[in-house]
């Protein structure tokens, strides 16, 4: 019974220190260790801590790196974008260009056509008998050969 | 003229005929230049077409030509530019690096750079 209690108190004793401790501590101290540490050694000091030792050659060029990578990919993207930009343009251009041509082609062709379907038209109709050269041609011969007996047969009784 | 009188029928009906075949002539004829005039028109037409056709070729092949002779030129212009602009930067990173590889301040200068804590060495 004694040793029921016991253990009930301590575990009680244990999720009460596991909730109300303060977490924030721990993650200061994480925070601390995710910041790292930056030393200049010369040669035969003591290192303040434990890490790796660069050289200045190497950690110039690494400082550099750091320094110009957004120069770096600024220039990198900025040709990427002239360049995709004028082909794209000249795409544009192009395209506009054929289509300019093709509808000025097609506005040619279809007065071409249209003038020609004009020209059917008026031709598919005949022409009416009464306006047609060959109806007035015979009549003007019959006409004339028809004044011409009337007038040869006046003459002849009038002469008789 | 009494053999006229005798004859006026045949006559008549002779100059009937010869009029009359004679329209008809007439008539095949005009018939005939009529088509011919339509045969003119559509090879007039066709012709009117082939030229546009050809001309409007033409002019595209000369705009696409014109188009992608600059678009080269343009292209090999900002290669120019965008190299000299990486030399220019590689050069100045060189110095920088150059500089700061005597730098007294390359540590302190780098911890700040990389939001790291910056600590003095043990001088002993």
């Amino acid at each position: 019974m004694l040793n029921q209690m016991i253990t009930k108190s301590v575990t009680l004793l244990c999720v009460f220190t596991l909730l109300l401790s303060p977490l924030h501590a721990y993650a200061d101290n994480g925070e601390a260790t995710a910041r790292g540490k930056v030393s200049q050694l010369n040669e035969g000091q003591k290192a303040p801590f434990k890490g790796i030792l660069l050289s200045p050659e190497a950690a110039a060029g690494l400082f550099a790196d750091i320094k110009f990578s957004q120069k770096e990919c600024d220039l990198k993207l900025d040709r990427e974008l002239k360049l995709r930009t004028s082909v794209l343009n000249s795409n544009i251009d192009a395209l506009t260009l054929r289509l300019e041509i093709e509808q000025k082609r097609t506005v040619s062709l279809l007065g071409i056509k249209n003038e020609r379907i004009q020209f059917l038209e008026k031709n598919w109709q005949p022409e009416p008998w009464y306006q047609t050269g060959e109806f007035w041609l015979g009549t003007g011969v019959v006409l004339g050969i028809v004044i011409t007996v009337a007038s040869g047969y006046a003459i002849g009784q009038a002469s008789k | 003229m009494v053999w006229f009188k005798e004859k006026w029928k045949a006559v008549v009906g002779v100059a009937a005929a010869l009029i009359g075949g004679l329209l008809v002539l007439l008539r095949i004829n005009s018939n005939a230049r009529k088509q011919k005039e339509i045969l003119k028109k559509a090879n007039e037409s066709h012709k009117a077409e082939l030229d546009a056709n050809k001309t409007a070729e033409k002019k595209k092949d000369a705009g696409l030509q014109k188009i992608h002779d600059e678009s080269l030129k343009e292209v090999d212009r900002l290669h120019r530019t965008a190299n000299k602009k990486d030399e220019d930067l590689r050069n100045e990173k060189e110095k920088f690096t150059q500089r700061q590889k005597e730098s007294d301040t390359l540590a302190r200068d780098l911890a700040d750079e990389i939001g790291a804590d910056f600590v003095e060495p043990d001088d002993n």
